[in-house]
């Protein structure tokens, strides 16, 4: 059965001048799942995410959030979407909860109390009635996570979320997030140029290129499976003797020389072969290191690693 | 409705909680209080039973005035109403105004231009503060349309006056009857109306007084709220609103003087309501209806010109 999704996109298209910046977009994002919008700077990600939360109007296209279409009726369809769009700007002047509150008056129907259980839930209890000033970046990324949840909505759009955090911060901040879209079943649109951790914080993953989704994968797919081509560095010595035989007896892999060794792409299962094999030959292996064909090389392979236009 | 006046209230929260509003309020204490200081040192030294021979004197000097045919017909209206008035004081021993705090409450109405600029300053942070805080991005994405969000800034930003104007006149008060005594507090307000002196009610015509700074207020925070909505930067709406608010004054009397005519359209020409009370309109032809249209009509086209462009912006970078 088909389910029914949080967020439709149909044909969105935003042009300034003559150019589209984002041409003929469409997508589907379901709950309970995180999906990412992976490009270059400059794809049109964050025009696209902008056009989705109504901060930039639609030049063609529709934006459908449950059910419900954003150029007809903005505040109803607004209110499923909670979201961060870049960093997360509080009023400095104000307290975290006072900024909460700030954003709680705009909902309709949530109870105050609902301030109270998302600050628990982002971990900012013990400095909530600080001034925001004096917070660090991931406080306030915390805060931004804290008001974007504040009247539960069903959809979380977050542009760049990990923007300038620090490696804990990213892994806390993608940890959130998985919780939440299990949990409470949200839905989860995040845009990043950050390969890696697209990869760890994604279901779906969507690459945009000048304006135009080229691509829609499942992450597993998308890094790719057991059976596919890997490349393995291994350290070797001699190296001079390790070449000469390669070359005899795995010439038809592609093979690139180092310094310490070689770099050769093969099989998954042809790797413990080659060690048997140079082994038995007398070279010595120091260490053996595949390289997971990661989304950066699909990434590439799909842009071509073309410039931006 | 329930949602918009908690929006109101997001915007007054915004306006209190920054330090500068507060610094403001000061401010204003201390100008009421230096000018007390003032007022004290010229008035102050005078002894309280002489007025009513300094009168007699004053009524001598303004009757010899009278006697020069050469006088303009407006001025000696006004010289002919002040010795109505004075004999009335003299005939009911009601001190005059200088003499206690009320002349001072009076006076302070003049420190309102102080309430202009600040309200200047808090209506041109208003909406391009946002922009530069970068909150806007959080701001719009809720389930409050953008011209409800605007609306609610722009009715803060004059409730944000209001609370000024109560302050200065409680601020006068206080350091009135500090300096001048609580003596003559009932006194009315004297004014010749058809040739008879009548007795006013005192906190009519100091409302009255209020309304008159209020016009001129009204127009200069709506077009600094346009400009900071416009142009997305509150130093440039601060600064061309300051510029012309002093500057707009001097040019338009400028060219009435040398009479242009078109000098008559634009909105520093009218905003000075007080004019037409006495009798003397800045050209010409110009009549209170005639200003009152072509404030509104200013009035009307700022508030659209703001509401139609944040409607609009596209909140790129």
């Amino acid at each position: 059965m088909e389910k029914q999704p949080v967020l439709e996109i149909q044909g969105l298209t935003k042009t300034i001048g003559q150019k589209n910046i984002v041409d003929n977009l469409s997508l589907n994002i379901y709950p309970g799942e995180v999906f990412g919008f992976l490009g270059p700077n400059g794809a049109g990600k964050t025009t696209t995410i902008r056009m989705i939360v109504g901060l930039i109007s639609i030049s063609k296209g529709n934006v459908i959030i449950n059910g419900i279409n954003l150029k007809q009726n903005f505040e109803k369809a607004i209110s499923c979407v909670g979201g961060i769009v870049e960093n997360p700007e509080m009023y400095k002047f104000l307290t975290g909860y006072q900024n909460l509150l700030h954003y709680w008056r705009m909902t309709r129907g949530v109870s105050k109390r609902r301030i109270d259980e998302v600050v628990k839930l982002v971990g900012l209890k013990n400095r909530i009635h600080h001034k925001v000033k004096t917070y660090s970046l991931g406080m306030r990324q915390r805060l931004g996570l804290a008001q974007a949840l504040l009247h539960s909505p069903s959809l979380l759009i977050l542009d760049e979320p990990t923007n300038g955090l620090d490696p804990a911060g990213i892994r806390e901040f993608r940890d959130h997030l998985r919780t939440l879209s299990r949990e409470e079943n949200i839905a989860v649109l995040v845009s990043s140029h950050i390969l890696s951790e697209m990869e760890l914080m994604c279901d779906r993953i969507g690459v945009i290129q000048n304006g135009k989704l080229i691509d829609v994968k499942n992450v597993r797919e998308f890094v790719g499976g057991e059976q596919k081509q890997q490349t393995v560095t291994f350290a070797v010595e001699p190296v001079a003797e390790a070449q000469e035989y390669m070359q005899q007896h795995f010439s038809d892999h592609p093979l690139k020389m180092t310094s310490e060794g070689f770099q050769i792409t093969v099989a998954r299962e042809e790797i413990p072969h080659i060690n048997a094999r140079l082994v038995e030959t007398g070279i010595k292996v120091f260490s053996i290191q595949t390289a997971a064909r990661t989304l950066e090389d699909q990434f590439l392979e799909l842009t071509g690693g073309e410039q931006i236009v | 409705m329930f949602n918009f006046i908690r929006l109101v209230q997001n915007e007054n929260m915004k306006i209190f909680r920054r330090v500068g509003t507060w610094v403001m309020i000061g401010l204003l204490l201390l100008a009421t209080v230096v000018s007390g200081l003032v007022f004290n040192n010229i008035y102050g030294d005078q002894e309280k039973d002489q007025w009513k021979e300094d009168l007699q004197k004053q009524i001598q000097q303004d009757q010899k005035m009278l006697q020069n045919d050469a006088l303009a017909p407006n001025i000696r209206k006004q010289v002919e109403e002040e010795i109505k008035i004075k004999q009335y004081r003299i005939d009911h021993s009601i001190a005059p105004d200088k003499e206690t705090l009320w002349g001072f409450i009076y006076d302070s109405v003049y420190l309102s231009s102080l309430i202009i600029l600040f309200t200047i300053i808090v209506g041109g942070t208003s909406v391009a503060g946002e922009f530069s805080w970068g909150t806007i991005k959080l701001l719009l994405i809720r389930s409050a349309s953008r011209s409800k969000i605007l609306l609610s800034k722009y009715l803060s930003t004059l409730l944000f006056a209001l609370a000024m104007l109560g302050c200065l006149f409680l601020f006068s008060m206080l350091v009135g009857s500090v300096f001048f005594g609580v003596s003559g507090w009932d006194s009315p307000h004297l004014m010749v109306e058809d040739g008879n002196v009548i007795e006013k009610n005192r906190i009519l015509h100091i409302f009255g007084m209020y309304g008159l700074q209020s016009v001129d207020l009204l127009m200069m925070v709506t077009f600094a709220f346009m400009i900071s909505t416009v142009f997305r930067s509150s130093s440039l709406a601060i600064g061309l609103a300051i510029f012309l608010m002093f500057s707009g004054n001097t040019v338009v009397s400028f060219l009435a003087i040398q009479k242009v005519e078109w000098v008559k359209y634009t909105l520093f020409a009218n905003t000075n309501l007080s004019l037409y009370l006495e009798g003397a309109p800045l050209m010409e032809g110009m009549t209170l209806s005639f200003s009152i249209t072509v404030l509104a009509v200013y009035f009307v086209i700022f508030n659209i010109i703001s509401w139609i462009v944040f409607n609009k912006r596209d909140v790129a970078a």
